[in-house]
């Protein structure tokens, strides 16, 4: 049997094997169309975990809630160009990422108004925080955008290595090393307060 | 009580999780959806105004400047044109004179001109009298 002959019955069994649509894939695809309530239930489903996310990485419920929107409105506008290719969450997580790192840009770019350093006061809104928190805050703001990220998709999210490294482009064993520092730079900081 | 590293994981994973937080999340799903879809529909008019109305002016822009400068080629314009000098305001412009016009124009119509080669021009007072005496026309 010649290879040619082998390779054929194999490319007629992937053509037969459509994967069925998901739920984010089906609501997606009636958010192109422009479906309002889809894209309410959209929103309804993906809101908390997109905003944790923002939140962990810029510190300012109000920030957060912004991006959250404006992640929303992007959304929107590129539902249409969704190719299911990756599952729809890293697809999502893609874009949240994207859009976290042009605003951080931007805060690199502002002038600092405030004559105090930023990461001495951090913004986490009105609830009582426990001084672990307020040093965890200001050790995870310290940390480098891409080991903070891989953490929030590990610990929010509960990705596997290998959908983080598919999301970030890059090696799982990256992701790994990324995350395992995250969290003894994390634990170092708590270790010199106790 | 000092905290065991696991302890420490326990603290970092809630910290990232943020569910207190999370929970406080003022987002109403209808009201932003209806935010984002009338913003999708005001950008979906102003790009079909956007795309009507920037090639019209185009084209205008393009037609007027072809006119006009068409209007100054031609013969009949530019003759058009020449007689425009030609009409003047009623009130005559002293700017087309000299300085030495205007003065001889004011010594011919002056009446009692006193001679001005008779004036002794050493005493500059004298002459400096005779040019005050000078009546203007």
């Amino acid at each position: 049997m010649s290879t040619l002959q082998k390779s054929i019955p194999l490319y007629i069994n992937i053509e037969q094997e459509a994967p069925p649509l998901d739920k984010d894939h089906q609501m997606l695809i009636q958010v192109a169309k422009g479906d309002e309530h889809a894209l309410a239930a959209f929103i309804g489903v993906w809101k908390k975990p997109i905003f944790a996310f923002f939140l962990r990485s810029i510190f300012n419920n109000a920030d957060a809630e912004d991006l959250t929107q404006t992640f929303f409105y992007r959304i929107f506008r590129a539902a249409g160009s969704y190719q299911p290719r990756a599952k729809v969450s890293t697809w999502l997580f893609t874009i949240a990422r994207n859009l976290l790192i042009d605003e951080l840009k931007k805060r690199s770019r502002k002038p600092k108004e405030t004559a105090l350093p930023e990461w001495d006061i951090p913004d986490l809104g009105n609830s009582n925080i426990s001084e672990w928190n307020e040093i965890l805050a200001i050790e995870l703001k310290k940390l480098p955008e891409n080991h903070r990220t891989a953490l929030l998709l590990r610990v929010q999210q509960e990705w596997s290595y290998r959908e983080i490294a598919e999301m970030m482009n890059v090696s799982e064993a990256n992701v790994k090393t990324w995350i395992y520092r995250a969290r003894v730079s994390l634990k170092e900081a708590m270790k010199l307060q106790s | 009580m000092k905290k065991t590293p696991n302890l420490f994981d326990q603290e970092i994973n809630s910290f990232l999780k943020c569910e207190k937080e999370i929970d406080s999340l003022i987002i109403d799903d209808e009201q932003l959806a209806g935010q984002i879809h009338l913003g999708k529909n005001t950008a979906k008019l102003n790009t079909k105004f956007l795309r009507f109305f920037v090639p019209m002016a185009a084209c205008f822009a393009v037609l007027y400047f072809s006119f006009s400068d068409s209007f100054e080629r031609n013969p009949e314009a530019a003759q058009i044109l020449a007689f425009e000098p030609l009409i003047q305001p009623s009130s005559p412009s002293t700017q087309d004179f000299g300085g030495l016009d205007v003065f001889e124009s004011w010594v011919f119509m002056s009446e009692d001109l006193p001679d001005i080669t008779a004036v002794n021009y050493d005493r500059s007072y004298e002459l400096l009298l005779t040019l005050e005496s000078l009546t203007l026309p």
